[in-house]
């Protein structure tokens, strides 16, 4: 199977070490759930991979390409933000507070990265979108604006938004932690609706059961470095490191 | 209103309720009305020529005056926004040559009074005679022009003006531009937006509804600094009511004349703004509903809105 994700003994720290050398790697739409204790750079991770927080060492191979740089006969050569902007148009990210843009519509949050960054004609993008809407379930609410819009509803709006270009891989970052308990069911379900399509999926959560649920993987993350990995069973039912059972049952 | 308020709350929880008498309210209101009666019997006795006003108000010179006034604030304004768009994005840059070329321009600009400014560029004829750019390729030149001719009035007010609003807008614009959500800036890179789309697409537009209240009051304030340009005889309103009084004693007549459009000027541009706020306040997610240029004129002032209610 065609590795779509490498990420090479990646190192980011801020006041003091967040990721203290982790490597992954994703195939073809392999489904990866995160799970672990806060700060335990879980979130670092993934905004390390599509570079909106540039790891201090370490690489991210995406689809064969290295991101942040371009190769050179003899070295490594560090791209400029309009190129890194490029490498990100094939991965998706669903953030913990949704962060719709405020003065579109669902619909205009929708097709807004069709529009602008990968040119498909407004028409065209319109029926995607429209589609979109309709497979989270809010076709009826295409034409509210994000503060209109339960924070569940929102979400969801945000995930169509981050599908729209049909990514290779799509970052959640925590998705339902900023949502209402009874909101919770309805993003998860969408997400795992998405998990048939071919995307690779890195999914931060707290939610266990959906993680049991959707993943191909499971990975325990703690200080910084993945204590403990496997299949989503083994990890979350029969742990083999002590940190891992502690988190466990802890929630 | 308030403790209407609170007797309803004082209801809904069960408890006595009692209006309370404020005895200072009536007190104070019958001061202010006893001012008001002695600064008018002041007025009264004092030998104005009240007839006067109309006459001034609709002098061929006064229209003329107020006509300019509008396209001086209207002109400067407009490009004090578009000045100050540049520098705020120039302060907010990667680049350190262009952030401290914005600082500086902005603090020399603020700096400077704008009377000080209007008298330099009105008089510069005096020490440039002509202004002249070489051609450097015949050696003769390219651009050789009066100083006179270019420095009008208008002109040197026009820049004195622009130059000083710009450097507050640059503020205003870069406060609005600072004030956004940085999760809309995240959302926008994650999808692969570069830094100029993102620029355009989120960051401005959303800016907008925080710039606008600030720069409907700037726009305010220009019309009544454009009376400061009376010190270089351009004739707006200032220097209209000036004029119209220099050959008899009607000074104050035609002030009060000149103080009238003044509030006719902003009392619009306050209708303005209070339009304008309404039409942008879905863009950063405030209530969605429109309201009709009429039913935003009569919101403006909130005396309105409480016979309204």
């Amino acid at each position: 199977m065609n590795t779509v994700l490498e990420v090479i003994d990646v190192h980011k720290r801020f006041e003091h070490p967040v990721l203290s050398g982790v490597s992954l790697s994703l195939r073809q739409s392999e489904v990866v759930c995160v799970i672990g204790p806060s700060g335990g750079g879980k979130s670092t991770l993934l905004k390390c991979i599509n570079w909106l927080t540039p790891p201090d060492s370490g690489a991210i191979f995406f689809q064969g390409e290295r991101i942040g740089f371009e190769k050179k006969p003899d070295h490594w050569k560090q791209l400029g933000e309009r190129a890194i902007a490029h490498q990100r148009k094939h991965m998706g990210m669903v953030f913990q507070h949704f962060n719709l843009f405020r003065n579109r519509t669902a619909l205009e949050n929708v097709i807004e990265g069709l529009v602008v960054v990968h040119k498909v004609s407004r028409e065209e993008a319109l029926i995607r979108g429209r589609a979109l809407l309709k497979r989270v379930g809010l076709e009826h609410r295409a034409n509210a604006y994000p503060h209109e819009l339960s924070g569940g509803q929102q979400q969801r709006v945000a995930i169509a938004r981050a599908v729209a270009a049909n990514p290779a891989l799509i970052l959640f970052d925590e998705p339902t932690s900023a949502l209402d308990p009874e909101l919770v069911g309805e993003v998860l379900a969408v997400i795992k609706d998405l998990t048939r399509e071919n995307s690779a999926m890195v999914i931060v959560t707290h939610e266990i059961k959906f993680a049991l649920d959707v993943s191909d993987r499971v990975i325990f993350m703690d200080q910084g470095v993945i204590a403990e990995q496997g299949a989503a069973d083994q990890v979350i039912n029969h742990p083999r490191e002590e940190r891992t059972r502690q988190f466990l049952s802890a929630i | 209103m308030k403790s209407m308020v609170n007797d309803d709350l004082k209801r809904s929880l069960g408890l006595p309720h009692k209006s309370i008498v404020h005895w200072s309210r009536p007190i104070v209101a019958l001061l202010v009305l006893l001012l008001i009666v002695l600064v008018i019997m002041l007025f009264w006795r004092a030998k104005i020529n009240y007839g006067a006003v109309p006459k001034y108000f609709v002098a061929p010179l006064m229209l003329e005056g107020v006509w300019n006034a509008i396209k001086l604030a209207l002109l400067a304004q407009t490009l004090a926004i578009v000045v100050g768009a540049v520098l705020a994005v120039m302060r907010l840059s990667s680049n350190s040559v262009s952030r401290s070329i914005a600082s500086v321009y902005v603090w020399f600009w603020r700096a400077v009074p704008v009377l000080v400014s209007l008298l330099i560029w009105f008089n510069l004829a005096l020490v440039l005679q002509r202004i002249q750019i070489p051609d450097p390729f015949s050696g003769g030149l390219l651009v050789d022009l009066n100083t006179n001719d270019i420095l009008t009035p208008f002109v040197a007010a026009l820049i004195a003006l622009t130059l000083n609003e710009s450097a507050y807008m640059a503020e205003i614009i870069r406060a609005g531009i600072m004030g956004v959500d940085p999760g809309q800036l995240e959302a926008a890179r994650a999808l692969g937006m570069s830094s100029d789309q993102t620029l355009r697409r989120v960051t401005l537009p959303q800016a907008t509804r925080l710039i606008i209240p600030p720069t409907s009051n700037e726009l305010i304030n220009m019309i009544k600094e454009t009376s400061l340009v009376s010190v270089i005889s351009y004739i707006e309103i200032t220097e209209a009511a000036n004029r119209l009084s220099a050959a008899n004693l009607d000074i104050i007549p035609a002030l009060f004349a000149a103080v009238v459009w003044y509030l006719i000027l902003v009392t619009i541009a306050t209708f303005f703004q209070r339009w304008i706020e309404d039409r942008t306040n879905n863009a950063g997610g405030g209530s969605q509903q429109k309201k009709s240029l009429m039913r935003a004129l009569l919101d403006s002032y909130n005396w309105f809105s409480v016979v309204k209610r």
